[in-house]
C-alpha cells in the first residue's frame, strides 16, 4: 500500500512534468496566473451556475442541473480516460525505468490507475465540485447534502475511469494491431470523436420523450432529473444520494457507490496486472518495411524544412490528432446543431435575414465581424505554439543546422498558416456564395484574415521558443498539459479584440483594408527582424 | 580548423562551467576531449556548435565565428550528438535527404554516398523504416552517415561509438583516420581512454571547467615521467 502510494505520488509528479529549474520569483508569478485562471473559469461556471439553476427553479427541476452535471463529469472522464489511460499504461517514457524495478506488477497498475482518477479530479472541480457548491449555497441546502457532495466526488470518477483503462487494457492484451503504437493511438481518438459527434448528432435527432411524456414529467419535482439519471446507474445512486435526503435511500445508493468503485477498482487491478507487464513490453513503434528502392530527390533548404516538419507531426498520432484534427473537426462540431431537419425546412424563414445581412454587410463592422469569425477558428490550431515542444530534447537540432533562426521560424509556422484553410479560404467562399458578396469584400476580408493567420502562427512559434516544454515523459503532455497553448490562446483574443476596436473607428472598408494590411505587414516584417537581431536570447532556453 | 579563444560559461552565476577555456584543433588532426562526467566536454561541445550562447571569448570555425557568423561557420561543421535519438518519425531515407538538402548536396554525390555509407554501416536495407523503429546503434549510424554526406571540413562527434557494434567502430574509426590524412579536423568526445590513446593525435583534458592538459600522449608521457598507461595519469591528474 505504501509502495503504491508513493509511486503514485512520483508518476503523478512526472505526469505533470514542472518545469524545474524557475526561479522563486518566476514560479510565483507563474502560480499566481494559474490561480486567476482557474479563478475566472471558476466565476464563469458560478455564474452560468447560478443562472441555470434560477431558470429551473421557477419549473421546480433544479434536479436537472445536479444529473445533468453528474452526466457531464462520467462523461468527461470516460473519453479523456481512455486517451490518457493508453498514453500513462504503455506510453509513457517511465516504463522502461519502472518494468525493470523490483515492484509488482499490481503495484504498478494501481499507481497508474491512481494517477488517472486524480487527473479526473482536476477536471471534476470544474464539472462538479464548483456548480454543486454554488447550488448547495443557491438552494440552502444542510452539511449532509456537502458531505454526500465530497463522497460523490471522490468515488464518481472512478469507475469511468477504470472502465477506460480496461479498454486500453483489452485492446492491448487482446488485438494484434494494437500493438502498434500509432495505430493504436489514431483508432482509439478518431473512436473517441466519432463518438463525440454521433452523441450529439443522436442526441439532436432522437428525442424518444413525446411532448405529453414531458409536460407529465415536468408536474413531478425534478421529474426530468430523475428520468436522465436513469440511464446511467452510477449516475443514479449519485444522484439519489445527494437529493432524497427524507429516507436512507441516499445512505444506502452512497454506500453502494463507494463499494461499487472501490470492487471495480480493486478487480481491474488484478486483472490488469496479470497481462499488463506482457503487453507494455509488446509496444511497438514504427514499420519495419525492408524495401531497398530509395526515394531520392532535392528540394530548396525551405521546401526540405517545411516538408520533415509537416511528415514530423502528421506520423506523431498525438500531435496529429490534438493539432491538426481539431482544425477541420471543431467547425463540423459547431456547425452540424444548425444542419438538422429543421433548420433546413425554415430556410425558407431566414431569406429576408440573409438580404438584410447582405445589404449591409460590406462595411468596416462587415469586414469585423468575419475576420473575428476567423480569428475564433484559429483559436484551435496549435500547430505553431506547439512547434517547438513537439520536438522535445532533440529541439536542439535547430541550433547546430546551417539555417538562421527566424526562418527556422518562418518554416515552422507555415503549417499552421496552410492548415488554417477553413477560415482563410473556405469560410470567405462561403460567405460570398450565401450572402452574394462583392468579390472585392471577399478578397479584401481574405487578405486581412491571411495576415492575422501569418502573424497569430508566427508569434506562436515564438510564444514556445520563448518557454518551450521540451522535457516530457509522454506525448500527449506536450498538447494537454501545456500552458503555452492557453498564452496562445490569450493572445489570439488580445489580437481580436484589438483588430475590432480598430474597424471601429473607421467607415471606409478599402482604407481600413490598407491600414490594417499596412500595419500587419509591418508588424510581421519588424518582429522576423527582431528575432534575426535577437536570435542568441530568444533561443537561449533550446539546448 | 577549430580555435577556443578565452571561452567561458556558466549557468549559475558565480560558478563557471567553462572557465576560460584556450585550444586550437589544427587541420589534419584527430583531437581527443577527455574529462570525468561533469567536468564540461558536452559544454564545450555545444558551444562549438552554436547550441547554447558563449559567455565570453569567442570559437572560430576555418576562420568564422560562431557567434557573429552563425550560419557560415556552421556549414564548415558537422555534428555527431551525444543522444542519437532525434527525427524519430522520419525514414532513415528522409533523414538523409533533409540532411542532403540542407547542406545542399548535389543529387548524384547524395545517392552514391547514401548506398556506399548505409551499406558500409549495414543500415542499406532498413533505410526505408521509420527512425524510431532503429536500435541505438542504428540510430547513431543514421547520424553519422548525415555528417558524412556533406564532407564538412570539420567533424564534431560527441561520443561517438557509444552504441555502435564492433565493426561499426572500426570503421568509424579508419573513416576518422582517413578524414584528417586529407587535410581535415576531427573533435571528439569520449570516455574510452584506449580510444584516445589509440587514435588521437592530441588529446585534451578538462576537469571542473578548466583545461588541464593538452597535448600528445608522448608529452603526457614525459610531463609524468613515469611509464604509466592514459588511464593511470588521466585518474592522477583528474582526481587531484
Amino acid at each position: 500500500m505504501k509502495e503504491t502510494l508513493i509511486l503514485t505520488k512520483i508518476l503523478f509528479k512526472n505526469s505533470l512534468n514542472i518545469n524545474k529549474g524557475k526561479s522563486k520569483v518566476k514560479a510565483i508569478a507563474m502560480n499566481i496566473l494559474i490561480f486567476l485562471a482557474i479563478a475566472y473559469v471558476a466565476c464563469v461556471m458560478g455564474f452560468l451556475s447560478v443562472e441555470i439553476i434560477e431558470s429551473l427553479k421557477t419549473i421546480n427541476q433544479t434536479g436537472i442541473f445536479l444529473s445533468l452535471c453528474l452526466i457531464l463529469t462520467v462523461s468527461v472522464s470516460l473519453i479523456r480516460s481512455v486517451i490518457s489511460s493508453l498514453h500513462l499504461l504503455y506510453f509513457s517514457k517511465d516504463l522502461e525505468y519502472l518494468l525493470p524495478l523490483p515492484i509488482s506488477a499490481m503495484k504498478i497498475v494501481l499507481a497508474k490507475f491512481n494517477v488517472i482518477i486524480i487527473s479526473s479530479y482536476a477536471l471534476e472541480v470544474f464539472t462538479l465540485a464548483i456548480p454543486f457548491i454554488i447550488y448547495g449555497i443557491y438552494m440552502m441546502q444542510e452539511v449532509t447534502f456537502y458531505i454526500m457532495t465530497a463522497i460523490v466526488f471522490l468515488f464518481l470518477p472512478i469507475i469511468p475511469a477504470i472502465l477506460s483503462a480496461l479498454i486500453s487494457v483489452v485492446l492491448m492484451r487482446f488485438t494484434n494491431m494494437f500493438k502498434n503504437k500509432d495505430i493504436v493511438q489514431y483508432v482509439t481518438v478518431i473512436m473517441s470523436f466519432v463518438i463525440v459527434i454521433a452523441m450529439q448528432f443522436f442526441i439532436m435527432n432522437n428525442s424518444e420523450m413525446t411532448e405529453f411524456m414531458f409536460a407529465n414529467k415536468l408536474l413531478e419535482v425534478d421529474g426530468i432529473a430523475k428520468e436522465i439519471s436513469n440511464y446511467v446507474i452510477i449516475v443514479k445512486q449519485a444522484f439519489i444520494s445527494l437529493t432524497e435526503f427524507e429516507s436512507i435511500e441516499y445512505v444506502k445508493n452512497a454506500i453502494f457507490l463507494i463499494g461499487e468503485s472501490i470492487t471495480i477498482y480493486l478487480l481491474a487491478g488484478v486483472l490488469t496486472a496479470k497481462t499488463y507487464i506482457n503487453s507494455a513490453t509488446n509496444v511497438t513503434s514504427g514499420k519495419r518495411v525492408r524495401n531497398v528502392k530509395l526515394d531520392i530527390s532535392t528540394r530548396s533548404v525551405a521546401k526540405a524544412y517545411i516538408d520533415k516538419e509537416r511528415k514530423m507531426l502528421f506520423r506523431t498520432p498525438v500531435f496529429f490528432l490534438n493539432t491538426v484534427l481539431p482544425i477541420f473537426i471543431l467547425p463540423v462540431i459547431i456547425i452540424l446543431p444548425f444542419t438538422n431537419i429543421e433548420a433546413v425546412d425554415s430556410f425558407e424563414d431566414l431569406v429576408p435575414l440573409i438580404t438584410a445581412i447582405s445589404a449591409n454587410m460590406e462595411n468596416p463592422m462587415g469586414l469585423a465581424i468575419i475576420v473575428c469569425i476567423q480569428i475564433f477558428l484559429y483559436l484551435f490550431n496549435y500547430i505553431s505554439v506547439t512547434s517547438i515542444s513537439r520536438d522535445g530534447e532533440s529541439a536542439f537540432v535547430m541550433k547546430y543546422l546551417p539555417i538562421e533562426l527566424n526562418k527556422q521560424c518562418r518554416y515552422k509556422a507555415i503549417l499552421g498558416i496552410v492548415l488554417n484553410i477553413i477560415p482563410l479560404l473556405i469560410l470567405p467562399l462561403c460567405i460570398k456564395i450565401i450572402f452574394c458578396a462583392n468579390t472585392i469584400f471577399i478578397l479584401e476580408v481574405m487578405l486581412i484574415g491571411f495576415l492575422l493567420n501569418v502573424f497569430i502562427n508566427y508569434f506562436g512559434v515564438l510564444i514556445d521558443v520563448l518557454n518551450p516544454k521540451l522535457h516530457w515523459t509522454t506525448e500527449y503532455s506536450v498538447v494537454k498539459q501545456n500552458m503555452n497553448m492557453l498564452w496562445d490562446m490569450l493572445f489570439v483574443l488580445i489580437v481580436g479584440f484589438i483588430f475590432f476596436m480598430i474597424c471601429t473607428y473607421f467607415e471606409n472598408v478599402h482604407v481600413l483594408t490598407l491600414l490594417l494590411s499596412g500595419i500587419l505587414v509591418i508588424t510581421i516584417v519588424f518582429l522576423d527582424n527582431f528575432v534575426k537581431q535577437n536570435n542568441i536570447n530568444i533561443f537561449k532556453k533550446i539546448s | 580548423m577549430i580555435e577556443i579563444q578565452n571561452v567561458s560559461k556558466s549557468y549559475v552565476k558565480d560558478k563557471k562551467t567553462i572557465d576560460n577555456l584556450n585550444m586550437q584543433i589544427k587541420d589534419g588532426e584527430i583531437f581527443g576531449f577527455l574529462g570525468p562526467n561533469g567536468a564540461g566536454k558536452t559544454t564545450t561541445i555545444k558551444m562549438i556548435t552554436g547550441i547554447l550562447k558563449i559567455d565570453e571569448g569567442d570559437i572560430l570555425i576555418d576562420g568564422k565565428s560562431i557567434k557573429t557568423d552563425a550560419v557560415e561557420a556552421k556549414m564548415s561543421f558537422g555534428f555527431v550528438p551525444d543522444s542519437p535519438d532525434m527525427f524519430l518519425k522520419l525514414k532513415g531515407i528522409e533523414y538523409l535527404n533533409f540532411i542532403a538538402d540542407i547542406y545542399k548536396v548535389p543529387i548524384q554525390e547524395r545517392k552514391d554516398k547514401i548506398e556506399a555509407l548505409s551499406k558500409e554501416f549495414g543500415i542499406y536495407e532498413n533505410l526505408n523504416e521509420q527512425i524510431q523503429s532503429y536500435s541505438h546503434g542504428m540510430r547513431q549510424k543514421i547520424l553519422i552517415i548525415g555528417v558524412l554526406l556533406h564532407d564538412p571540413k570539420n567533424w564534431i562527434l560527441d561520443e561517438p561509438l557509444t552504441g555502435l557494434d564492433p565493426k561499426s567502430a572500426y570503421d568509424l574509426k579508419e573513416m576518422m583516420k582517413s578524414h584528417s590524412k586529407k587535410g581535415n579536423t576531427v573533435f571528439f568526445s569520449t570516455h574510452v581512454l584506449e580510444v584516445a590513446e589509440k587514435l588521437c593525435d592530441r588529446i585534451g583534458i578538462v576537469n571542473q571547467g578548466k583545461l588541464i592538459f593538452v597535448g600528445t600522449y608522448e608529452e603526457m608521457k614525459d610531463k609524468f615521467k613515469e611509464n604509466n598507461s592514459l588511464e593511470e595519469m588521466f585518474l592522477e591528474m583528474t582526481e587531484k
